[in-house]
């Protein structure tokens, strides 16, 4: 088992030998280009959106998926091909179900320890529940494209299910199972390299990451610990010898309530012939949040200031406040909805033509125009259909707050969910990455 | 639920948390619970505790955890909390925000999770008629509100929170 350190260093190397930290910039690389047959050159996978990995026990919509192989760390042999990795752009760093994994590779899966050899294990904090499990380094491989020692995070490993801290679990439900997940593994891959950031490399009571006796099946308490970023769960692609300032999220048009669709997940921005940036506009992100701005009019007629807006594959619907379309109760005379359940979709009487103005740090400005349907007649017209552009889903009332200029209350927030990336090419670079169009954070579309 | 009864026993009530320190956080704290109870919530989450701020009708507690997430607690007239936000970098403990709430929260979130056409990790919305959560965010930016409909003083709108 490697010290805490040791990963550092070899870590730190890695990067200086490997890429100098995402500046490659411009450099072309046609070799990533070139395997021929098959469609897809070395830095780009197949993307497949479809009912999930189990949908007898939950069925997926608009939600796009990657293959991904996990070895142990320098192994080529001891490997596994995972299907069914949710591609998130609204989480950062890559994170295994547990009972996914066979034995042979998850034996072999190295432990991140701290001070005093006991290993690490993270909270990872969701809007609705939380996962617990190990940090592991592993060797991540996807396409023609390899990353070495990234630290992944193994949810729901049984070795460390008795000492769950109270105040993680306080977070609410725990989601360490497929069914539960909706996915064998998720690869978050927005503006940030890993998953907290320096709040966590700073603080012990981080709420994130903790050092847990190392038996596994202890009750005495686990405690919170600084964790540096690179020891951080970080997204395999920032560790990507080449193709490592960003991704493309290609997704096509598709008609409403698909089976299916297939879609491409590029690697690198301007460092191959199939990733250069076209006719779409860079939108700053934020260095604090990786977020845009979006101004949004409620079908009330009051306009919101939602400084806190976002791109997130992760998210299967826009998600936006307006309490003048309706939703959960006011939904109640459909087939579907459940009244022991109220949920948040959408369901207007007929299909909204909506807008959205985007504003990027740097004052690019773009009107997003998007339709929401009722959620409701979607879902009953189509019993297979696993992707849709017109779902929308309250996230609330809108706060007051969000008339005023200057708001502060991060609840002020359009989320433009998966339905926003159909039919587009979004560009997302990573904050302190280069690239020929400017460093990141930011989208372009 | 306590009353509140007066200025002293509210002080009587902190000093007591106080003194009891972190290991005997009062299990009765958060949601539905009254002002005196804020305290535990701050031992709990090893925050700085603002002076209560006034908004009409009502006043606010807020804790800034140790990780930077702030929580706000919105007090009634009454001295009863309730309704609680979350704003930061991570989920705050809302099995200690939530209290006695918390139990039908976790009901909730379950039903939910059991329907078809899952409404995804990044927000999550419940609405019971005796508690209301909206949450939502992405990683490094989670928010959330939670109410007690039956708590709310009159002719409060939530929206109108601060």
């Amino acid at each position: 088992m490697r010290k805490l350190v040791l990963l550092g260093l070899v870590q730190g190397l890695f990067l200086l030998a490997g890429c100098g930290g995402g500046s490659s910039g411009l450099v072309s690389a046609p070799s990533n280009n070139g395997s021929g047959s098959g469609g897809q050159g070395a830095n780009a996978v197949t993307m497949k959106v479809d009912s999930g990995p189990d949908p007898t026990m939950g069925y997926d919509v608009d939600t796009p998926f990657i293959t991904v192989t996990v070895c142990a760390p320098g192994s080529t042999t001891n490997c596994q091909q995972i299907d069914h990795v949710e591609v998130d752009t609204g989480s950062y760093g890559f994170r295994i179900i547990s009972s996914v994994l066979n034995t042979s590779v998850a034996s072999a899966l190295q432990q991140e320890v701290g001070t005093g050899g006991n290993p690490i294990v993270e909270c990872t904090g969701f809007a609705d529940g939380f996962s617990w499990g190990p940090i592991k380094v592993a060797d991540v491989e996807i396409a023609g494209e390899s990353a070495s020692n990234v630290p992944i995070q193994v949810i729901g490993d049984p070795s460390f299910e008795n000492e769950i801290p109270a105040n993680c679990s306080g977070e609410g439900n725990k989601e360490d199972t497929v069914a539960l997940f909706g996915a064998n593994a998720i690869l978050g891959v927005g503006p940030f390299a890993d998953d907290c950031g320096n709040g966590c490399a700073t603080t012990p009571a981080n709420g994130w990451y903790y050092t847990c006796p190392a038996n596994g099946m202890s009750t005495t308490s686990c405690a919170g610990v600084a964790q540096s970023e690179i020891d951080q769960v970080t997204d395999p692609v920032t560790d990507f010898q080449t193709d490592n300032n960003g991704v493309i999220v290609q997704l096509p048009s598709t008609s409403e309530g698909a089976a299916s669709a297939t879609g491409t997940l590029i690697f690198g921005i301007g460092t191959a012939s199939n990733n250069m940036k076209g006719s779409e506009t860079v939108y700053t992100a934020s260095q604090s949040y990786g977020d845009v701005s979006a101004t949004y009019t409620t079908q009330g007629g009051q306009q919101l200031v939602l400084p806190y807006s976002y791109f997130d594959t992760g998210s299967n619907a826009y998600y936006f406040a307006d309490g003048s379309i309706p939703s959960f109760t006011g939904c109640s005379s459909y087939p579907g909805y459940d009244t022991k359940k109220p949920q948040s979709w959408f369901c207007p009487g007929s299909e909204l033509k909506l807008s959205a103005m985007v504003t990027g740090q740097n004052a690019a400005q773009t009107t997003v125009d998007f339709s929401v349907g009722n959620a409701y007649t979607l879902f009953n017209s189509s019993a297979t259909g696993t992707v849709f552009n017109d779902l929308g889903a309250s996230s609330g009332p809108p706060p007051t707050d969000c008339v005023a200029q200057t708001t502060t209350d991060t609840a002020c927030a359009f989320d433009f969910g998966f339905p926003f990336f159909l039919g587009r090419n979004v560009f997302i670079a990573f904050a302190g990455a280069n690239t020929a169009w400017g460093p990141g954070p930011y989208f372009a579309y | 639920m306590r009353a509140l009864g007066s200025t002293l026993s509210v002080a009587l009530a902190l000093g007591a948390v106080l003194l009891a320190g972190e290991a005997l956080v009062p299990a009765k704290a958060g949601l539905g619970d009254t002002a005196a109870s804020v305290e535990a919530d701050r031992a709990s989450m090893k925050g700085q505790l603002r002076a209560p701020i006034s908004g009409p009708g009502y006043s606010v507690q807020e804790i800034t955890a140790a990780n930077g997430t702030v929580v706000r607690e919105y007090v009634s007239p009454s001295g009863v909390i309730f309704a609680v936000s979350w704003s930061g970098p991570a989920m705050p403990n809302l099995q200690q925000a939530l209290g006695t709430y918390f139990a039908q929260y976790q009901t909730a979130v379950q039903a939910q999770r059991a329907t078809a056409g899952r409404g995804g990790h990044h927000h999550l919305q419940i609405h019971s008629p005796s508690l209301v959560v909206h949450a939502g965010g992405h990683m490094r930016q989670y928010h959330g509100l939670a109410y007690a409909p039956s708590l709310l003083p009159q002719n409060l709108a939530i929206s109108d929170l601060h």
